[in-house]
Formats: C-alpha cells, structure tokens, sequence
C-alpha cells in the first residue's frame, strides 16, 4: 500500500469519488430509515422501533458505524489534503474570474465544495452528537423488543426540533448539502473515470435535482415536527 | 465607414519572475472592430513605444489558432469570451463599445510569468518527456496503413491529438490542474494500437510528472472544455483515469 500522500492526485479523485458515491448511498438508506418518523401510532413507534431493529444488530451494528466513521473520515481527510495541492497550484490569483458557459460545468456549488464541504462535517458532529449521543429516554411498546424498554428516540428529536434555532442550523447545513451532492454526484462517475455521451449528460442533468430532493427529504423532518408542534 | 469601438484596457505589466506585477491602465479609442485581439495589442504596443513605454510582452506566433502559443485571460475567461477560439482568432467585433477589458497572464504555480502576459509552459514540454510518446526503431518509416485503424478510433485519437497545448485548461482551471492536456496526450496514444504496447507506464509516469511539476487535482468544474480552442472533452481525463486504474489493477 502505497503511502496515502505519495498517492497521485488521480487515485486520491478516486478515493474521494468511491467514498463519496458510498455516502451518498448512505444518505439514500438514512432517508428511506427516516420515513418511519410519519408512520405508527402512537407517533413516533414506527420510528423509535426502527431504531431498535438497528441497535439489535448488536456488534454489527457498530462495525456499521465505525465503518461509515471511516468512510467519512477518508472522504473529508483526501479532499482537505487535495484541496491544500489546488491551492498551492495558483499562488497568485486572478483579479477577475468568471464562468466561460457552454460546455462548462462550473457553478458556484462546484467551488465552493470545500466550503460545503467543511460546513457539512460541522453539521455532522453536532447532528451525531444531538441524537446519537443525546439524552437517553426510554419507552415501552408492548410489540417492540416483547414489553421491554426501548430507547424513545422520537421523544428526543421532537423535543430538539421544537426549537427554532435547531432547525434554522438544519436548514442551513442541509441547503449547503444539497449543493455539495450536486456537483458531487456526476462528479464521482467522471473521476472514477465513467464517461459516456449520454451517460454523463443525464447524471449531470439529474444531479443537482437529487442533491435537492435528498436535502428537502431530510429537511422536511425539522420543518414537520416544529410546525406539529 | 468602418466600425469602431473605444474601449479601456487593464493589462498585467510584471518586469520579470521575480518582480511583483500590477494592472496599467490604457485607453483605445477607435479600434477597427474587424481585427484580432492580438492585433489591437499591436496598435496598442505601436503607441506605447511612440510615446516611450515599453511595449506589452505576449507571445504568438502563426495568429492562424493552430499553434498554441498565444493566450491569456481577458475578464477572467482564457482566450476571451468567443468559444473555441484563440486568441489571435478572437476579433473585436465580440466586444462592445465602451467596455473594460483585464487582461490576464495564465495563471499557474508551474507557469512562471516570464513578463508582461508572457508565461514559462514547458512543464508541458517535461509531462510529455515522461511518455507522450512511442518508441520506435529507428530506420525508415512504416509502410502507410500496415496497421489498420478502424475509422471511429482515428476520429477518437484524432480528437484528443487536436490539442495545441496553449495551457488554456490550465488557466481557466479553478485548481490550475493539467488533467485535460495531460489526459488528451493519453488518450491520443490510447487509441491507437501503436500507442497500446507502452500504456501502462505511460499513464503512470505523465500523472506522476504532472503532480510534480505542481499542477492541482481535477474537480471536474469541465471549465478547461468550454474554454479550449479545440473543443478538448473532458472525455479524455475519464479516459486517462480508467487507465491508471487499468495500470494498477493489471
């Protein structure tokens, strides 16, 4: 294994393209896993349930969590690093830049993926930190885990969501993400080197309307719960 | 009558490599809209030395678009505003009346300014040193088509050999990367059955060289394609990564 520095700066797009792609994977299922939030009665059973099905794999499950852990970190530490090189590549800068326009795909999201970028790695941390480490409530369904307690996660995600100030942040960190999966998507397929006509026109076309659906998707959890409330 | 236009100039004066550069402002009243770029330049550097400045450096050569040497960036754009075009074959009638134009030499760590508008580009001369090319036996040349090449992989590897090597991918890149010049090099050989045989290596040793010579990574902003005088796809770096990957995975 070559040393991760040495690396060229065509395998270190690579590596942030596999991972990329990954967590945009995960983001999908994350989505999907949060639907549950709408179904179930009373409220929140559907939810906190599927949360237990998740915990249940015991071991597994934090092999899962370290796993996406790594992929992150891998994801975040290649692109800093590349980013540094890109910088270090125009020391003196232009006094003027622009957009050329027709075969470019440069916008506003495409350079500021670093800033995104960082801004969503905040976010994570805090979000991780709210739910997956937050305060520890406990529910009973007698259906779920046979009458036994389960962590009542809804409860949690009601009560932080009740604040404005959550989810202005979410809102914030969720546009910012709907950008960065933007460019990001398409973008995973050309640096894996994935090139076709239609191919790359069609992914180009749809990948700035995923990052969107996938960013509302998720948005509309806060939104929903603090106007319930 | 002629057309004309007036039009302000903010131009990139740097005495040498080692000196710091600023913007000089000019005034051009009455340029024909029907000459180049590079010819109201001309105008411009006649007055200049008539009035005892030095002239503005840039480079050029055929002034046909075909060899690569001119350009810069005019209004943050390599070769201007007219796609697929150089700027020796950019003429004023793209521009109006009036307008301010800052102009720009390309901009890159491995591109030294050498003065004025003029940049050092032979870390291109040092990529294809590292293999852009085919090593053959010395002697007389092959018999034309001893090797047949189907029509659609000629166009392809034609496509990608249409690269002038202006530097203009570089310039415009927002991480001054070397990816669409060093992939279309690549993907030229690539196509061809003769280029086949070395692949491997060469792959290996131009990316290499390119990060070396301290150009920065590919982003895929593709603003290197809208702004190339020949159209180069970025086609040719997702050719140039598959590749690499082909290399180490043998």
């Amino acid at each position: 294994m070559a040393n991760f520095i040495t690396v060229s700066s065509v395998l270190k797009k690579i590596i942030i393209a596999v991972t990329g792609i990954s967590l945009f994977l995960f983001l999908i299922i994350h989505l999907l896993g949060n639907i549950t939030i709408f179904t179930g009665s009373p409220p929140g059973r559907d939810f906190n349930a599927y949360a237990h099905f998740l915990e249940s794999f015991g071991i597994l499950f934090t092999i899962a969590e370290l796993g996406l852990l790594g992929f992150f970190g891998l994801h975040i530490t290649t692109s800093l690093y590349t980013n540094f090189i890109n910088y270090k590549s125009r020391k003196s800068r232009y006094a003027v830049s622009n957009f050329a326009g027709g075969k470019s795909k440069k916008t506003y999201a495409s350079t500021s993926m670093v800033i995104t970028g960082v801004v969503v790695m905040a976010f994570l941390i805090w979000h991780v930190l709210q739910f997956r480490f937050g305060t520890y409530y406990e529910t009973i369904y007698l259906s779920v885990n046979g009458g036994e307690p389960v962590r009542d996660l809804y409860r949690l995600v009601t009560e932080e969501f009740s604040n404005i100030w959550v989810v202005l942040g979410y809102t914030v960190a969720l546009s910012l993400l709907s950008l960065h999966l933007g460019h990001g998507f398409w973008s995973s397929f050309q640096s894996l080197g994935i090139y076709g006509k239609t191919f790359t026109r069609v992914t180009y076309s749809v990948s700035y309307l995923l990052g969107l659906i996938i960013s509302l998707g998720f948005l509309i959890i806060p939104l929903y719960i603090f106007w319930i409330n | 009558m002629e057309n004309t236009i007036n039009l302000k100039l903010q131009v990139w004066r740097q005495e040498s490599a080692d000196s710091s550069g600023d913007f000089h402002y000019y005034s051009m009243e009455d340029v024909p809209v029907d000459i180049s770029f590079l010819e109201m330049l001309d105008i411009l550097n006649e007055n200049l030395t008539k009035s005892g400045i030095v002239p503005i450096s840039f480079d050029s050569d055929c002034r046909e678009g075909i060899c690569g040497t001119c350009g810069f960036v005019i209004n943050g754009i390599a070769h201007g505003p007219q796609a697929r075009t150089t700027v020796c074959q950019l003429h004023m009638r793209h521009f109006n009346d009036g307008d301010t134009l800052v102009i720009e030499p390309f901009r890159a760590t491995p591109f030294k300014i050498v003065k004025d508008l003029v940049v050092d580009r032979g870390s291109f001369d040092k990529i294809i040193q590292a293999g852009g090319y085919v090593s053959v036996n010395t002697g007389n040349g092959p018999d034309a088509n001893s090797i047949l090449i189907g029509k659609e992989d000629a166009e392809e590897a034609f496509d990608s050999a249409a690269c002038i090597g202006c530097g203009a991918c570089v310039a415009s890149c927002p991480n001054a990367s070397a990816a669409l010049f060093t992939s279309a090099k690549i993907s030229h050989l690539l196509q061809l059955p003769q280029g086949q045989v070395e692949q491997r290596a060469r792959v290996k040793s131009m990316v290499d060289k390119m990060d070396e010579e301290g150009f920065g990574a590919c982003s895929n902003h593709a603003e290197c394609e809208a702004v190339c005088p020949k159209g180069i796809s970025i086609k040719n770096i997702a050719n140039m990564r598959r590749s690499l990957i082909k290399s180490i995975v043998k």
